[in-house]
C-alpha cells in the first residue's frame, strides 16, 4: 500500500530550482533515504513534506490523500531535525509532551506517554531535566522520543546522525535500525552520509541538483549506479576513459584504454564500436597478486604508494596511464607488498562497469 | 611533574580570568575618578538642611529632604504620576515594539537591515529638536489642529498635546527603538527551526508563538522594558516640552530644585528616590523573571 506519494513536485527560491519534479512513492511501513550533497534538494524536499515549504508545483498526498494545503500542525507527522530543535526552556518532560498537549491529551495520559517514549529511546528517568543538561546523543534520544510519542502517521528524520560524534553514531545507528524494526513506521530521512543511507533505509534515493538520478534498494545503487553522478557519489570508482574495441555475445565488452589495455566487461553496452565509454571498477573488486592469474583482467603494475588504514590498506597502481586505487581488506596474512614492488592486478568481467561519456 | 602541570593550569585560568577585568579597567577608572565621588557628595548634600531665607545649605545631618518628599502630597503625586507615565509608556513600547521586532524580523526577507536603520533614524536627531517636530505637528495651530478643525467644524479640537497623551506619545516616539532592538536582539537569538518544530508538534501558529517564540524572546522583553522604563523615569526635555507645565515629572523637579529654588539637597534627595526606585525595579524584576515559569531563559 503507497502510504507518501511525491507527484512532479517542484519548488524553486527566486531564479533557484531546488527542487526539479520529484516523483516518489513510498510504502506503508517503508524507510526511505534521500541522499544527496548539499543543496541538491534533499532538505527542501523533507521540508515539503512537512509542510513548513509551499510547493511551486505537483502534489504531495498521504494515504491517497492531497495535503499541500494541509498546515504542518495537522499533518501528523513526526520530525526529527538535524539539530534536534528541543525547546530550551521547557524540560524533557514538557517538550516529548509538547505534541501530546496540543493535542489535548488528558494529564495523566500525558505522563505515562511520555515515559513510555522515554523507555523506549533508552532514556528514562530524565523528565525534569532540561534540554542543555543533556549530552548530544541524549538530546537526539529525546528529539526522536518526542516525534514518536503522538503516533505519527510518517517520521522524518533531518540528518539524524551528523551532529554526533563517530563512535556515538555508530550506537545511535544500530538503535536507529532497531527502533524502525519494532514500530515498522513510515520513515523518511535525509542524508548526506552514504553510509547511513545504505544501512538504515530498505530504499535509496540519489538527489543531484533538484532531481532523483536513482532510486533503488540498498544494494543496487551501490552495485548498479544508473548515471555517473550516482557512480561518483557512492562510494570510489576507478574511471578510465577509453574505446569500445567488440562487443560480443552475452554483453560482453572489450574496451581499449591504452595500447596493449584492453578491460574485458559483460555487463553489456549498447552502442557500437569506437564509441567513447568510460569504464569503471570498485577498488575493492580489484584484487593484487604476486603472479599473473588466469583472471578476465589481469594487469601488469607497480605499486606507486600505500596507505595504511587499519582495517584497509589501498594501494595505489597505474593502469594504462590511468591512477587507480585497489583496496585490500587487512586480514592479517600480510600481503607482503611495498612500495615500488612489480604486482599483478586482476578483476572479473562482472565487476568492469561501462557508461556512455 | 603534576604540582607543574595543575601551576601551569592555574596561571592559564588566571589569566583568562583577568582579561575582563582589564578590559573593564578604563572604565572603572573613570567611575571611581569622576562619577562616583560626585554621586558621593550629591547623596551627602542630600542629607543636609537647606536655609530657604539665607538660601544657603546648611551642613547639619537631616533625613528632612527624604521626609518632606514622602509626606508632601505635592511630591508623592510627583512620585505616582512618574511610575504611571513610565509604565505606561513601557506597556505601549512593549506591545508596538514586539510586533514591529517580529514583523521586521519575520516578514521583513532582505529588507530586513533597512527597517533597522528607518527605526534607528530618529536617533540621529536630538530629544529636543524631536520634541519640536511633535509640537509642529500637534501644536495649536498645527497640521493636526488644522485638519480636526476642517473634520469637525469646530475652532476647539480636542488637543493630544501638553497634556499627559502628549508627554507619553513624545516618550514613546523617543524610546520605542531601545524597545524594538532589545526583541530584535533577543528573536534574532531563537533557533528558527524551534517554531518549526512546534508547528510540526501540532501547535497553530499562534500557540507556537506563546509557547516557544514568546518565552524565548523573555530576556529582550526584559532588557528593552527595563530600558524603557528607566529612561522614562528619569526623563526631562520631553514632558519639559510636551507637558505645557502640566505634567511635572520627577526629573523636571530635580532640575526646578535645583536651578531654580537653588534647593540643592532636596534636588538630590529626589536625585536618590528616583535612582533607588529604577534600582529596586530593575533587581526585583529581574529576580522575579528568573525565579518565574521560564526562568530558565535568563540563565
Amino acid at each position: 500500500m503507497i502510504h507518501v506519494e511525491l507527484q512532479s513536485v517542484r519548488k524553486t527560491f527566486g531564479s533557484v530550482v531546488a527542487v526539479n519534479g520529484v516523483n516518489l512513492s513510498i510504502e506503508k511501513g517503508e524507510t526511505l533515504a534521500l541522499l544527496g550533497p548539499s543543496g541538491c534538494g534533499k532538505t527542501t524536499t523533507l521540508n515539503m513534506i512537512a509542510g513548513f515549504l509551499d510547493l511551486d508545483d505537483g502534489n504531495i498526498l498521504i494515504n491517497g490523500k492531497v495535503i499541500n494545503n494541509v498546515p504542518p500542525n495537522k499533518r501528523n507527522v513526526g520530525m526529527v531535525f538535524q539539530n534536534y530543535a528541543l525547546f530550551p526552556h521547557l524540560r524533557v518532560y514538557d517538550n516529548v509532551g509538547f505534541g501530546l498537549q496540543m493535542r489535548k491529551v488528558p494529564k495523566a495520559e500525558i505522563t505515562e506517554k511520555v515515559k513510555r517514549a522515554l523507555d523506549m529511546v533508552r532514556l528514562p528517568g530524565v523528565e525534569e531535566r532540561y534540554p542543555k543538561q543533556l549530552s548530544g546523543g541524549q538530546q537526539q534520544r529525546v528529539a526522536l522520543a518526542r516525534a514518536l510519542v503522538f503516533n505519527p502517521d510518517i517520521l522524518l528524520l533531518d540528518e539524524p546522525l551528523s551532529n554526533l560524534d563517530a563512535k556515538l553514531r555508530e550506537e545511535m545507528r544500530l538503535e536507529l535500525m532497531d527502533l524502525r524494526r519494532r514500530l515498522g513506521i513510515t520513515s523518511i530521512f535525509v542524508t548526506h552520509d552514504q553510509e547511513e543511507a545504505l544501512v538504515l533505509s530498505d530504499r535509496v534515493a540519489v538527489m543531484n541538483a533538484g532531481v532523483i538520478e536513482q532510486l533503488a534498494i540498498p544494494t543496487e545503487i551501490y552495485e548498479k549506479p544508473k548515471t555517473g553522478f550516482v557512480a561518483s557519489f557512492i562510494g570510489e570508482f576507478n574511471k578510465m576513459a577509453g574505446e569500445v574495441a567488440e562487443i560480443g555475445s552475452g554483453g560482453a565488452v572489450k574496451v581499449k584504454i591504452a595500447e596493449g589495455v584492453v578491460i574485458k566487461s559483460n555487463q553489456g553496452y549498447g552502442g557500437k564500436v569506437g564509441d567513447k565509454v568510460q569504464v569503471m571498477i570498485r577498488p575493492e573488486r580489484m584484487r593484487l597478486s604476486l603472479q599473473a592469474t588466469a583472471s578476465d583482467n589481469s594487469f601488469p603494475v607497480k605499486v606507486e604508494k600505500i596507505a595504511y588504514l587499519g582495517m584497509v590498506i589501498r594501494y595505489y597502481i597505474t593502469i594504462g596511464g590511468v591512477r587507480c586505487v585497489v583496496f585490500v581488506a587487512n586480514r592479517g596474512d600480510r600481503l607482503n607488498i611495498a612500495t615500488g614492488a612489480d604486482v599483478h592486478v586482476e578483476w572479473d568481467n562482472e565487476h568492469s562497469l561501462i557508461a556512455g561519456l | 611533574m603534576a604540582s607543574a602541570k595543575a601551576s601551569v593550569a592555574t596561571r592559564r585560568r588566571a589569566r583568562v580570568n583577568l582579561l575582563p577585568f582589564f578590559l573593564l579597567l578604563p572604565v572603572m577608572v573613570v567611575f571611581l575618578a569622576v562619577f562616583a565621588p560626585a554621586v558621593i557628595h550629591i547623596f551627602l548634600q542630600s542629607l543636609w538642611k537647606f536655609d530657604s531665607f539665607r538660601l544657603a545649605i546648611v551642613r547639619d545631618l537631616t533625613a528632612a529632604n527624604y521626609v518632606k518628599f514622602f509626606t508632601d502630597a505635592y511630591y508623592l503625586n510627583v512620585l505616582w504620576l512618574t511610575i504611571r507615565i513610565s509604565l505606561i509608556v513601557t506597556g505601549i513600547s512593549l506591545v508596538i515594539g514586539y510586533c514591529l521586532a517580529y514583523f521586521i524580523f519575520y516578514r521583513g526577507g532582505r529588507f530586513r537591515t533597512y527597517y533597522v536603520l528607518i527605526l534607528l533614524s530618529p536617533l540621529l536627531v536630538t530629544v529636543v529638536v524631536r520634541a519640536f517636530g511633535w509640537l509642529l505637528f500637534l501644536g495649536d495651530n498645527g497640521l493636526l489642529a488644522q485638519f480636526l478643525k476642517f473634520v469637525l467644524r469646530t475652532d476647539s479640537p480636542p488637543r493630544v498635546i501638553f497634556n499627559e497623551q502628549g508627554v507619553i506619545l513624545g516618550l514613546f516616539h523617543v524610546y520605542l527603538p531601545f524597545m524594538v532592538l532589545a526583541i530584535l536582539g533577543s528573536l534574532q537569538r531563537i533557533d528558527i527551526s524551534l517554531p518549526m518544530a512546534a508547528r510540526n508538534l501540532g501547535a497553530s501558529a499562534y500557540q507556537a508563538f506563546t509557547r516557544v517564540t514568546l518565552p524565548l524572546s523573555l530576556p529582550g522583553v526584559f532588557t528593552g522594558s527595563v530600558l524603557v522604563f528607566v529612561l522614562t523615569m528619569g526623563s526631562f526635555a520631553v514632558p519639559f516640552l510636551l507637558g505645557g507645565g502640566k505634567v511635572p515629572m520627577i526629573a523636571m523637579q530635580v532640575y526646578e530644585k535645583e536651578l531654580v529654588f537653588i534647593n540643592w539637597p532636596f534636588a538630590g534627595a529626589m536625585g536618590f528616590i528616583l535612582l533607588a526606585i529604577v534600582g529596586t525595579v530593575i533587581i526585583f524584576s529581574g529576580r522575579a523573571l528568573e525565579r518565574g515559569k521560564y526562568g530558565v531563559v535568563f540563565q
